[in-house]
């Protein structure tokens, strides 16, 4: 097995080395049958790496020590579950993985464009190709999964403890598709620039290619943030750590890419900018990779930190050179053709959510690779921590925020002053009321003031986008009212999706923003027996108990919740002893309301059963998780396929062939 | 309008300013926690450290409580902390010598930028000003009636703008 595992990636290599090639040769020589031959050693990269990912899943689920690998991440005590998640645990694995992802998402991008796009997809094939062969280079030469331990163990190290979690079962393969799905807009840009063909058909080929690869990433970001809460026990969710800050960046430029193409389609605007910007978020995930396994910045996300830096740095700074070589060569023919028209407009108000987003994402580098910066020039080592982040970050989304509710009502070319006071009065009106109100309730501090009202102004553009869209249709169709709202999403859903999108982000502002700035934090040393409280609740530690399986020994307190007296709920926060490695591990317990979350870690608990808890109370965070579901729903609404969408489509192309073929 | 965003541009910058400046004198103690990074690894701030049996977090914290309660202020107490374990002990560079880029970088170019973008737009737009009023001094004299290119080409843009009103 493991020889056929080995074999399989060598294999792979040499066909991601000749997609490459004989994709390449095919497009310049014009010759269909290489540009075939191309896609089918795509197909065959693809075959290949499934079948070393079998073998090493394999291997971990049949506890094969005799693989150094299998031996470092697992133990025979491991739940199965956890051992097939130990596939991304550590280096080799999640390279392995990551092949496996792009060359699935290159398969399915070759096979969904075999009849369309013929023109761009030899350039496709070949960035893509790229790609896996670097990857597929790595696991061959530098960090071979399959590698053989001369005296296999009779047991395995097993999992960071803090890997065995639900959190990180989904947390990583969302994370990766998100990275690993920006490589296929990349490569129809590339396409794009290499052809000639730079009006908006690769824009609208890989639309939902970016749409996916920018909701994996946010899922991605947010459920290692839920993962952070619940296990690393400090009663947070960010800590601006290297790591984390690598995957916000692409998300950030990505978001940017997503509403900066929308000039580009309808006015044929911005067109070097948008290839600048999937240029950026694909080199921003390179970089994030980098970041992850180089260990030049420190990080607690270390479970994959190896030498492979320079390598990654290497393939960077080649795809930056490639692509924006290929991009000066065709900045004549990217010229726009229209201009913009008013500063006052929902252009403009695009391109200053685009400057804000990207110049987010830039603070947001610089702070991460400042350290690294300070130590080279000054020779100190310094640390940029969530303090930094936090002030210079904190008012450009706020500024953002309050974009996020001009974009969408303000006019497209032009606004006048009535356009303005026609569409703003109500939700300025709305904005300042929620800010009072909330300054009324006891709130002052500016920026959860200034969230709140921008939030209310926010919230009502878009609810007013929806109503007039249905009253309109009521008015013109004759449809019951629910019917019209569902018939206006039906018949534009990018466009409603993205509202429901901004809804779900205006929810999690208010959950960061009211659990980060009024979060209460005590530490309780008590006898079972004694109470104490916190916020509105009083704690009371009953009980405590010791459990043990083979795979680890746990110290669970029980403690009965009250509120105006009366018991609502017990929480069992646990103190975890991990037999391999030998590690301990926290585990929050906490009861979480819309109003806010309840969260309990056990410190201590010694044999007089004392017990020390740190207890917080999280306003309104419950609504940071549940912005996380309502912007999947609304990336669901403007992804999925429809009648109407699929029509004009065919339309657009039907009229570009004949204008072509005239 | 440009004036206004000029105004915009100008917040910009001064709130990047507002940003490096802090007023350490009037630090609470979980202010002075949150400005020291936990030395235990953990990767968090001191007020952070999800370890609550830390050998640095938990004698630090007690420490600064009864510094503060002494009479010190945050200032010094970060100050005594900078002395003892370097500068890599605070959350965030001071905002002083080459440290004052990573405060002044993010806003200095979101400044330059904006303003760059504000410049060329109203360099476009000048453009555009001559260029129309040519042309109406043109038409006065003898209407030029559109090339059959330009026609195309308008009526292009009228299908699309119809397509963005209709959807």
């Amino acid at each position: 097995m493991i020889a056929i595992g080995n074999l399989a990636l060598y294999l792979a290599l040499a066909t991601s080395l000749y997609a490459v090639a004989a994709s390449l040769h095919g497009a310049l020589a014009r010759r269909r049958e290489f540009v075939a031959s191309g896609e089918h050693a795509a197909y065959a990269t693809w075959g290949l790496i499934c079948i070393s990912s079998i073998v090493m899943l394999h291997a971990l689920l049949t506890n094969d020590f005799s693989i150094k690998y299998v031996a470092a991440y697992t133990s025979t005590t491991l739940p199965a579950r956890f051992r097939v998640t130990a596939l991304w645990g550590g280096m080799e694995g999640s390279l392995l993985f990551w092949a496996l992802i792009l060359t699935t998402f290159t398969s399915l991008a070759l096979f969904q464009n075999r009849h369309r796009n013929r023109e761009l997809m030899p350039y496709v094939t070949a960035t893509a190709a790229t790609v896996a062969a670097f990857f597929v280079s790595l696991l061959v030469f530098m960090t071979p999964p399959f590698a053989l331990l001369s005296f296999p163990p009779a047991e395995g190290t097993d999992l960071n403890p803090l890997l065995q979690n639900y959190w990180m079962q989904i947390h990583p393969p969302a994370l990766y598709l998100g990275y690993v799905s920006w490589t296929i807009p990349f490569g129809f840009a590339i396409g794009a620039l290499a052809t000639g063909r730079l009006d908006d058909l690769w824009i609208r080929t890989s639309r939902r290619w970016c749409l996916m690869a920018w909701f994996f990433l946010g899922l991605g970001n947010l459920l290692g943030a839920r993962w952070a809460y619940e296990v690393l026990g400090w009663g947070g969710y960010w800590a601006w750590d290297p790591v984390e800050n690598a995957a916000f960046m692409p998300w950030l430029t990505g978001t940017a890419y997503l509403h900066s193409v929308m000039i580009q389609e309808r006015k044929d605007m911005l067109k070097v900018w948008n290839m600048t910007l999937i240029i950026l978020t694909f080199a921003l995930t390179i970089f994030g990779t980098f970041l992850t396994r180089s260990g030049v910045i420190s990080s607690v996300h270390s479970f994959t930190q190896s030498g492979l830096g320079p390598y990654f740095l290497t393939f960077l700074a080649f795809a930056l050179i490639v692509s924006f070589g290929l991009m000066a060569l065709r900045l004549r023919e990217l010229r726009p053709r229209h201009q913009l028209d008013s500063l006052l407009s929902r252009e403009s108000a695009f391109l200053f959510n685009n400057l804000l987003l990207v110049g987010i994402a830039f603070a947001t580098l610089w702070g991460t690779i400042f350290p690294v910066l300070s130590e080279w020039v000054r020779g100190v080592k310094i640390t940029v921590g969530p303090p930094f982040f936090n002030r210079v970050n904190a008012p450009l989304a706020v500024a953002l925020l309050l974009l996020m509710g001009v974009g969408p009502v303000i006019a497209w070319r032009r606004a006048t002053f009535r356009n303005l006071v026609d569409n703003f009065l109500g939700p300025a009106a709305l904005g300042l009321a929620a800010g009072g109100v909330g300054f009324a309730c006891g709130m002052r501090s500016l920026s959860a003031i200034l969230v709140v009202s921008f939030s209310a102004f926010v919230l009502y553009t878009v609810a007013a986008e929806f109503h007039s869209g249905a009253r309109a249709r009521v008015a013109m169709v004759g449809d019951s009212y629910g019917a019209a709202l569902l018939g206006l999403i039906r018949k534009n859903q990018r466009r409603y999706g993205g509202y429901v999108i901004h809804v779900g982000v205006v929810f999690m502002f208010l959950g960061v923003t009211m659990s980060s700035v009024y979060r209460v934090e005590e530490l309780h040393t008590v006898k079972k027996g004694e109470r104490f409280t916190i916020g509105r609740y009083t704690l009371e530690y009953q009980d405590s108990a010791n459990e043990e399986d083979p795979h680890m020994a746990q110290l669970i307190a029980t403690l009965a919740v009250y509120e105006d007296g009366e018991q609502i709920t017990t929480l069992r926060p646990e103190k975890r002893f991990y037999k391999r490695p030998e590690q301990p591990a926290t585990e929050v317990d906490m009861r979480s309301t819309m109003r806010d979350d309840l969260y309990v870690v056990l410190g201590s608990l010694d044999n007089q059963g004392v017990a020390t808890f740190q207890t917080y109370v999280n306003p309104l965070v419950w609504w940071l998780w549940f912005g996380g579901v309502v912007l999947v729903l609304g990336t669901g609404i403007a992804a999925f396929p429809s009648r109407t969408a699929t029509l004009r489509e065919r339309a657009r192309e039907t009229s570009a062939i004949q204008r072509q073929r005239a | 309008m440009s004036k206004l965003l000029l105004a915009s541009m100008a917040l910009v910058a001064l709130l990047g300013i507002a940003a490096a400046v802090d007023v350490r004198a009037e630090m609470a103690a979980s202010d002075v926690e949150e400005a020291l990074t936990c030395q235990c690894g953990c990767g968090l701030t001191v007020r952070s450290c999800n370890h609550l049996e830390c050998s640095f977090a938990v004698p630090v914290r007690k420490e600064i409580a009864e510094s503060l309660a002494r009479g010190e202020t945050g200032e010094e107490i970060l100050n005594r902390y900078k002395l003892k374990y370097g500068e890599k002990v605070l959350s965030s560079p001071i905002p002083e010598g080459f440290n004052l880029l990573a405060w002044i970088a993010p806003y200095a170019s979101i400044f330059i930028v904006g303003t760059l973008m504000l410049v060329l737009f109203r360099r476009r737009l000048r453009q555009r000003e001559l260029v129309s009023t040519g042309s109406e001094e043109r038409d006065s004299s003898s209407p030029v009636v559109p090339s059959s290119s330009e026609l195309d080409q308008r009526r292009a843009r009228l299908r699309k703008e119809v397509e963005e009103l209709e959807q």
